[in-house]
């Protein structure tokens, strides 16, 4: 019975944990990582009564080496003895040492190597593919196998040193009966050779991996001859960057470097796909942008911060979301293609979504003001062997906190004035700007769906242009000169209003009659008839 | 096998193999990605050796080529294929092209160059067809300066008269005044034949997809007036009218359950009467089997049949897809595109009854180009293959248009 829940509790971990890595959402699982998190205290507090619950049932390490142990030994009992035996000289020598160098190395800024041998920083690594996480765990399954029961737990992990320690006097642990002399001879099968570990270790980072990689072979002037076929392509090199670019909600970067586990849940997690690990020493294994194979989306949903088990990338609030900068761009005049090539490329203007790339006189300029750190530009720059925008993080991340009401009003009416016919606003932020005939552009928002729970500052608001509004469920509107019949159908379905002037009825250009858009919905009541009738004129 | 009559009054298939997309060794067809891999053509030579015994067994005697097919290779493939298959010299009919479309080919020492080539690759002392390819892609200068500055044509016209050409003739793709100034010379050139692009969509519309085009209504009149024959290209659209695709089997499968959309696309071509050869390009031994089927004999249109070709037309332009043909005149892409499967999928996706979710799409997306590196995102909107592309597509600015349509997908999946 014990067994059999032992059994079920540890695949559910396993199954639960393998999970998260590939985007399910087993957030409960995750939290169990010892990190300081409640769940950690209390199996900590637990540990001195029930023995090394985290190693048996919950550390995913723990658990495969079990599986492995009785994948290869099915009949020995050295599986069930071999936690609780007393601990040999040279055992303890080696897991002290680790221990003590764990924290010595954590004491001195170098905490993500102690964290690197973490168990679930390794089966993070090996999950998302990192080599040196890769040969960890191939090297903890091979001893396992080797028939010495968990010897990672009990000889190397410092966790596993941890709560050994704290289990000496639990309760409820099974006991080697009194006799045991430590002769090791329940290690039952017949004593083999000793067996040099082959140690399977990629060894090989993806950086390493690269530099085989041929230079990217654009095809340069001379034109082509033949139809069909391809150019070569390569991935650039990655940019020495002076800070590191973090994903949004890590927002200072010693702390992050503090907090972070290296678990490597991020990175499975990332959308972008540009989360990669770090090999600098004083962060090996923790996460950090790398933009070959993406960048970070401005619409997502933070699924690295989601994940976190450890709290050092901080889930960040709407408007906080879209306005966090993690960096800022930087071109480099020698490696863009305009100088090497001669070619007027604007991949990098182009790809940038928040338009922060201008491109002057040929010259990409980044406005740093509006420039969010994303990786966009770096990520399709064509320029090789290194790409000639990159991003270069902030030691802190910048969140740009959105105008108050009164601020944004008179920002939106200077947009106005400046010549658009409609703006909206959502949480203190600018999401849309339309120029033109007012009621089509107002339509166009409403197309591409920027109305909903908007503040919306526009010129001209009739019944047309208010019949929209209600439809795209706006909060709140404002205009230079409304009808009041507009500001009464806004009223009756609950839409606050406002004008610089109100007038009985809105009028043509002329002034002469009334507005061709007003007499089209003469006569509906209905806002979703009347956003129909407007779109059939629209045609 | 149907058949018509070149000018010289030689008999000539209706039915003509256009070398463009010839079959790899993975089943697709030359410049696809797929296990060949994007480095090697992988043309399949045993497969396209049977096709070619296939197609002349069966009374299909005009074989299209060009030196700039499949990478260079067509010509030369066919002629190993035709060599093989045989088949008397006299026994088929070889249409190939003076194709010297980049200015280093201009003069005309290497335009004579490149005939001499055309000989040796194709494995003969004479072309039957020769053709100035695309006249028109480019715009009129580029056509003076291919053909007319260089004395190219003159010379072309010389061939002609020492018999190592038999019939000269031009394709058109592109600025109409040079298809105008063609014809208005054709008391000085005497065309003995003219190769256009025609189906059922070009037929009416094809100036509503690009108001630089010409109808082929009016091309295919403006000809038989002049009692040039025509021969046509891009029946299918590249495949786009023989696809499975709801808009146009809503119209045409009522009138024939049993018919594929591509018999239609082909009938239709063959209706006419001017028509010397429609030229497709098929990859499979499927498509041969099936087209030279459609051919034997091959049965005209009725007038009801032509009003849902119409109908059909009709209903794919409302789909709004982008008119690429995946000719490959614009590849290689110099920053490594894979911009005709780019273009496609995007058709792909708009020719679907209901569109697919984000995730679906993507998943799609990924599967369609499956390396990262040569998706839309890395466009660096040089726009070097404009130039080339016959649709005269704005391919910089649908590219984006697609890598803004995948950024909206995605942030939409992320933000979930």
């Amino acid at each position: 019975m014990k067994k059999a829940l032992k059994i079920a509790i540890s695949a559910a971990m396993l199954g639960c944990v393998t999970a998260a890595f590939f985007g399910a959402p087993t957030y409960l699982a995750c939290r169990i990582q010892p990190s300081a998190t409640i769940t950690f205290l209390v199996v900590l507090l637990l540990t001195p009564l029930v023995g090394r619950l985290f190693c048996e049932c919950l550390c995913p390490l723990g658990i495969i080496q079990t599986a492995v142990n009785w994948l290869f030994h099915p009949k020995t009992h050295v599986r069930r003895v071999c936690t609780r035996l007393p601990e040999t000289k040279a055992q303890q020598i080696v897991r002290w040492t680790v221990l003590a160098l764990a924290i010595v190395l954590a004491l001195t800024g170098f905490g993500a190597v102690a964290w690197f041998v973490t168990p679930y920083s390794i089966y993070g690594k090996a999950l998302t593919l990192f080599w040196p996480g890769v040969g960890l765990f191939a090297l903890v399954a091979v001893l396992a196998a080797l028939g010495k029961g968990r010897i990672w737990c009990n000889w190397v992990c410092p966790v596993g040193t941890l709560f050994n320690l704290l289990s000496k006097k639990s309760v409820c642990v099974h006991k080697v009966g009194k006799g045991c002399g430590n002769c090791r001879a329940c290690f039952a099968q017949k004593k083999k050779e000793e067996e040099p570990v082959p140690f399977v270790d990629g060894g090989v980072t993806r950086r390493d991996a690269l530099k085989g990689v041929a230079v990217f072979a654009a095809v340069k002037a001379a034109e082509k001859t033949t139809d069909g076929g391809f150019a070569d392509v390569s991935l650039p090199g990655v940019p020495a960057r002076p800070v590191p670019a973090l994903p949004p909600g890590a927002v200072d970067r010693s702390d992050f470097n503090l907090k972070c586990v290296a678990c490597g849940l991020c990175i499975a997690n990332c959308r972008g796909g540009c989360l990669s690990v770090s090999t600098s020493l004083k962060r090996f294994g923790q996460p950090e942008m790398d933009f070959r194979h993406g960048y970070c989306l401005t619409g997502c949903a933070q699924q690295c911060a989601k994940v976190c088990p450890a709290g050092a990338i901080r889930p960040l609030d709407g408007v906080e979301r879209k306005n966090v900068h993690v960096g800022h761009a930087i071109w480099k005049r020698e490696l863009c293609i305009r100088e090497t090539e001669g070619v007027q490329c604007t991949a990098c203007s182009r790809k940038c979504p928040v338009g922060a790339i201008h491109v002057v006189e040929g010259f990409p300029v980044v406005d740093k003001g509006k420039c969010i750190g994303c990786g966009a530009c770096e990520h399709v720059c064509p320029a090789r062997p290194m790409p000639a925008i990159f991003v270069k993080g902030f030691e802190r991340q910048r969140i740009v906190r959105p105008m108050d009401e009164a601020g944004l009003l008179a920002e939106m009416k200077a947009l106005i004035d400046g010549g658009a016919s409609c703006v909206a606003a959502r949480d203190g932020v600018i999401v849309g700007k339309e120029t033109g005939f007012g009621v089509k552009s107002l339509l166009k928002l409403l197309d591409e769906g920027k109305l909903a729970h908007t503040f919306v500052v526009a010129k001209v608001v009739g019944r047309a242009a208010a019949a929209i509004c209600v439809v795209g469920k706006v909060k709140r509107v404002y205009a230079s000169i409304m009808g009041a019949d507009a500001a009464a159908l806004l009223k009756a379905h609950g839409i606050e209003s406002g004008a610089d002037k109100t007038v009985p009825k809105i009028l043509n250009h002329n002034l002469t009659a009334s507005c061709p858009m007003e007499q089209a919905v003469e006569g509906f009541d209905n806002p979703v008839a009347i956003v129909k009738e407007l779109k059939e004129k629209a045609k | 096998m149907t058949s018509r009559q070149t000018k010289d009054g030689r008999k000539v298939s209706l039915l003509g193999y256009g070398a463009m997309r010839m079959p790899t060794v993975d089943g697709g067809h030359a410049n696809s990605w797929v296990k060949t891999g994007y480095s090697s053509s992988g043309i399949d030579q045993k497969m396209l050796d049977a096709q070619i015994k296939y197609l002349l067994d069966h009374g299909v005697t005009y074989f299209d080529t060009s030196p700039a097919y499949c990478r260079g290779e067509s010509e030369e493939r066919l002629g190993r294929a035709l060599a093989a298959s045989g088949y008397a010299r006299g026994d088929y009919i070889i249409a190939t092209k003076l194709s010297n479309f980049a200015p280093q080919q201009y003069p005309l020492e290497t335009c004579k160059k490149m005939f001499e080539d055309s000989l040796r690759f194709l494995r003969t002392d004479y072309i039957d067809n020769y053709l100035l390819h695309a006249i028109g892609n480019g715009g009129f200068k580029t056509f003076s300066q291919r053909y007319l500055e260089n004395g190219a044509l003159d010379w072309c016209v010389k061939l002609r008269e020492e018999k190592r050409v038999r019939n000269l003739g031009f394709s058109y793709h592109g600025d109409p005044k040079a298809f105008e100034w063609c014809l208005d010379h054709h008391g000085e050139y005497k065309w003995d034949f003219c190769q256009i692009q025609m189906n059922y969509v070009d037929w009416r519309h094809a100036k509503e997809v690009n108001d630089r085009n010409l109808d082929a209504k009016y091309l295919y009149e403006r000809l038989t007036a002049l009692k040039i024959p025509v021969v046509i290209m891009e029946p299918l659209l590249g495949g786009r009218l023989a696809r499975y695709n709801y808009a146009l089997a809503k119209e045409l499968t009522p009138l024939d359950p049993e018919a594929t959309l591509a018999k239609w696309a082909l009938r239709f071509c063959g209706t006419f009467p001017n028509v010397m050869t429609v030229l497709s390009g098929m990859t499979r031994m499927e498509h041969i089997e099936e087209n030279v089927e459609t051919f034997s004999p091959l049965k005209p249109c009725s007038e009801a049949e032509l009003a849902a070709l119409e109908r059909a037309a009709q209903a794919l332009l409302k789909l709004n897809t982008i008119p690429c043909n995946s000719c490959q005149y614009c590849m290689p892409c110099p920053y490594g595109l894979d911009i005709p499967s780019i273009l496609t999928f995007r058709n792909t996706i708009l020719s679907m009854p209901t569109s697919p979710t984000a995730r679906e799409t993507l998943k799609m997306y990924a599967k369609a180009i499956p390396e990262e590196l040569r998706r839309a995102e890395h466009c660096t909107g040089c726009g070097r293959c404009n130039p080339h592309c016959p649709q005269s597509i704005d391919i910089p600015k649908e590219i984006a248009m697609i890598d803004k349509w995948i950024d909206t997908l995605k942030n939409e999946e992320a933000g979930r």
